[in-house]
């Protein structure tokens, strides 16, 4: 099982970052990545970013809100919202099962 | 210095995408500091953009059907005209526009495979890797011919690598859910696999149509519809 988007190649992590990020409300690229480095502790490049950014929302995963000065806010849409927690809930299995396992075999 | 090299980074993406992203990234990156791996990061990102844009390039289907054409125009006067009369015949006559239409082709038996989207398998990207050395081949054999050097056996072969490697392309889009355009990509490789001029008719008209098909439906595959 792989635990990302669907879909999206190379750019199924980022993505997955960005929705997590978006979660918790609309946000511009810059909060986008300032919550992911936080949150993982690794920088998410600008390139990466509007990679992932046009492909989720040209999948309908997010939306853009007017731009406020030159920064653009993005929210998830309910597609989106769904999707994540589809990929949360196959993370959280494999999570299990990865520790289940673990557990038997240190036991 | 390094914020700098990132603000010239975004002249190498598309229009359309500078229309829509360029000045919030330009913000972006005026708003922080910039860090070398930020422009490596936007280099790829622009080459990124122009392989996937949001709304498909018309320019593959383009290729497919201007190539196509020239090729079924060739088979056809072929098909008519008088046997030639000795080796090479009608092969140096076309030789010119063979060279054309396997550089063109290039574009779009590439945009043809773009179609698959982000995620290609190792399959998918045997396929398209096959395909492009075989058509460089081709095309840089069908150069040496033009020029005197040679003709013959090596430019089968790679004519052939280009046909294999397209014909799997096409069963990869195929497989892909892209099945219009994939079938007529590899009936199109398969017909350039026929030893007859027949084959080379096949050849053309396949690929018209699959330019017509991706013109029609410029969407890429699978994994767009799959939501």
């Amino acid at each position: 099982m792989a635990p990302t988007v669907p879909e999206l190649g190379r750019f199924a992590e980022p993505a997955l970052l960005i929705l997590v990020s978006l979660s918790e409300g609309p946000k511009h690229g810059y909060a986008i990545m300032t919550d992911v480095e936080a949150g993982t502790g690794r920088p998410l490049g600008p390139g990466t970013l509007y990679a992932a950014l046009a492909r989720l929302e040209e999948r309908g995963f997010i939306e853009a809100l007017e731009p406020v000065d030159r920064r653009r806010p993005y929210r998830l849409t309910g597609l989106g919202s769904t999707v994540l927690a589809e990929q949360l809930l196959q993370l959280a299995d494999f999570a299990k099962l990865g520790l289940r396992r673990l557990g038997d075999a240190s036991g | 210095m390094a914020r700098r090299a990132a603000l010239a980074m975004l002249r190498f993406y598309p229009s359309r995408w500078r229309a829509r992203y360029e000045d919030e990234v330009r913000a972006l990156i005026e708003d922080r500091p910039t860090r070398r791996r930020d422009v490596l990061d936007l280099a790829r990102g622009a080459l990124d953009a122009r392989l996937h844009p949001p709304v498909p390039s018309r320019i593959p289907a383009v290729a497919a059907i201007a190539a196509g054409g020239v090729w079924t125009v060739w088979s056809l006067l072929i098909l008519t005209g008088p046997a030639p009369p000795d080796w090479p015949g009608y092969v140096e006559e076309m030789l010119l526009s063979a060279l054309a239409v396997v550089a063109v082709l290039v574009l779009a038996v590439t945009g043809a495979w773009l179609r698959l989207g982000d995620d290609a398998t190792s399959f998918e990207r045997v396929s398209i890797s096959l395909a492009l050395a075989g058509h460089g081949a081709w095309f840089v054999l069908l150069l040496a011919a033009a020029v005197g050097i040679a003709y013959g056996a090596p430019t089968a072969v790679a004519s052939t690598a280009a046909a294999v490697g397209t014909m799997l392309v096409g069963f990869a889009l195929m497989t892909a859910n892209d099945t219009r355009v994939g079938a007529l990509v590899a009936i199109a490789a398969v017909g350039l696999l026929v030893p007859y001029t027949i084959g080379w008719l096949v050849f053309g008209l396949g690929w018209v149509a699959a330019g017509f098909a991706m013109f029609e439906n410029p969407r890429r595959g699978r994994r767009l519809q799959s939501f």
